[in-house]
């Protein structure tokens, strides 16, 4: 069933008075928004993760009433906005700059990752580089400025657009380009900077 | 340049936090959340009202003692507004409205006799206790309407003791054909007093009014009836026969100051604005009549006797 019905769907079910719809609402959102969570609140504040987990669903459970309003935005993209916005409270009351956006010269030729594996490889020796290369990722992460961070990971792990970013970290469009253009160049740096020497290890 | 680094992408999807999910506690107790909050959906009003009520920061003493207070409010409201259902006896007010009418089916009585069948509530003073005993043995005028209702006509005639004109020879003939008058429980109801009466005793006075207008002949009293206006009662025959004259002078013998009026038509409707005479402020006692115009008008002379009569003695004593 939670495969058929779409998120609207199983919301709408839920605003009717049905308690299975958002279970399996929330099984099919749990691990990615308590992943993003995570990784948006970082290292530094990954024990507010569960907080602010449960914190956005109590949300989302009070503001039921208002869903049908919400026609402009998918249940997916609702639900990563009060998280995000709750995350970021969190971050501002730590002192963690949250605003600011680095500037960064792009440079894309020979980029040590250009040497990395394909990105498809199911080879269990491929396997363990980017396992490897997940856990480099998730300490570069942790060096992004807030707001690019969230642009990366809502992109490439929650797979949503660059217009539902727009609306999620309520900002321009331009601007969720600009972001994500940053964080890509700063990641691709900081990841080929780590990976070389095991790259060169494992080719000897 | 591309926006989506797939190597990026692939090690974020090899990350070691890739299947971190929140601890079963936090699970569980959104789930919880969600199921009571669609419980408690219809409550939602009642929850916030209690929720508004509480955030006025009241102790637990200071809501039960407003709780207390107004429970006392309502138990007094609530007696205060009980009516008395059964008034044993009240003495009435003079300017209340009271009737009192004898009447008769007019299909039941010959129209030749018709003038004298009924004869308002006599004289004599002794004649309202019975009455008011009567009143005071029933509970209620309901059951007093059932009473009246199943018992036959001269019966009632003799409970509400109307006096037959011993020069009628007919009189008791006529009470027995006129089972189906209601007029006695009128004047039953009459004497009872009630500060509002039930419909049903409404429209059963309505009734009785009715039948009064039928049967051609009746008196209305405008005012209430105490005791000593029960002593006033007409008596029409003894009116025509002693003369309007002697009458008043009997009655002005015994206190009994009063106007007749004559009315033929609507006396129930058109007197109830004329309870006072105008030039000597005695009360009017209404008599309704219609149809039999030679008695209509001995009548009319002999009303027009008496009133002469009340004015001259007014004019004379009472100013």
């Amino acid at each position: 069933m939670s495969d058929v019905f779409a998120d609207e769907e199983l919301m709408r079910q839920f605003c009717a008075g049905k308690a299975n719809a958002f279970g399996l609402l929330y099984a099919r959102h749990e691990k990615p928004l308590y992943r993003y969570l995570r990784r948006l609140l970082g290292s530094t504040e990954a024990t507010k993760a569960e907080d602010v987990f449960q914190d956005t669903w109590m949300k989302l459970v009070d503001a039921k009433d208002s869903w049908q309003a919400r026609d402009n935005a998918s249940f997916k993209t609702w639900l990563y906005t009060l998280a995000h916005h709750r995350a970021i409270d969190i971050l501002r009351k730590s002192g963690r700059e949250v605003s600011a956006d680095e500037g960064w010269t792009e440079d894309d030729t020979e980029s040590p990752w250009q040497l990395w594996p394909a990105a498809t490889a199911q080879q269990p020796e491929q396997q363990a580089f980017w396992r490897k290369a997940g856990q480099q990722l998730l300490q570069c992460l942790d060096a992004l400025p807030v707001l690019q961070r969230a642009a990366f990971i809502l992109h490439h792990d929650d797979g949503l657009s660059v217009e539902e970013i727009t609306f999620v970290i309520n900002t321009e469009f331009e601007t969720v380009k600009s972001r994500l253009r940053y964080a890509l160049s700063k990641l691709r740096m900081c990841m080929g900077a780590h990976l070389q020497p095991i790259l060169e290890k494992d080719s000897t | 340049m591309s926006l989506q680094d797939k190597h990026l992408q692939t090690a974020l999807h090899h990350a070691p936090d890739q299947d971190l999910a929140p601890s079963q506690s936090v699970r569980k107790s959104i789930l919880n959340y969600a199921n009571n909050a669609i419980k408690s959906a219809p409550e939602n009003w009642l929850r916030r009202s209690l929720n508004a009520f509480v955030n006025w920061h009241l102790k637990t003493w200071q809501v039960t003692g407003m709780g207390a207070l107004a429970s006392m409010l309502l138990v007094i409201v609530m007696v205060r507004e009980q009516a008395p259902e059964e008034p044993i006896w009240v003495e009435p007010d003079n300017k209340s409205v009271a009737q009192v009418e004898v009447s008769q089916s007019k299909a039941e009585i010959p129209a030749a006799n018709a003038p004298e069948v009924y004869q308002a509530l006599p004289e004599p003073a002794e004649r309202a206790a019975p009455m008011r005993e009567e009143a005071k043995a029933k509970p209620s005028l309901e059951k007093r309407e059932l009473a009246t209702q199943e018992a036959p006509a001269k019966e009632l005639a003799e409970k509400t003791q109307i006096a037959l004109a011993p020069e009628l020879p007919k009189m008791a003939e006529m009470a027995d054909a006129a089972e189906a008058v209601q007029a006695p429980e009128a004047a039953v109801v009459a004497v009872a007093p009630k500060p509002k009466p039930s419909p049903a005793v409404e429209l059963e006075a309505k009734k009785s009014l009715s039948n009064a207008r039928q049967a051609n002949i009746g008196v209305v009293n405008e005012a209430p009836m105490s005791d000593a206006q029960m002593s006033q009662a007409l008596n029409i025959g003894a009116l025509i026969k002693q003369g309007g004259e002697a009458t008043a002078k009997q009655d002005i013998a015994a206190g009994n100051l009063r106007v007749l009026k004559i009315e033929t038509q609507a006396c129930d409707i058109a007197t109830k604005h004329q309870a006072h005479d105008v030039d000597t402020n005695y009360n009017v006692m209404v008599i309704c009549d219609a149809d039999d115009k030679a008695r209509s008008e001995q009548l009319q002379r002999e009303v027009n006797a008496y009133n002469q009569t009340m004015r001259n003695w007014h004019q004379t004593h009472q100013k």
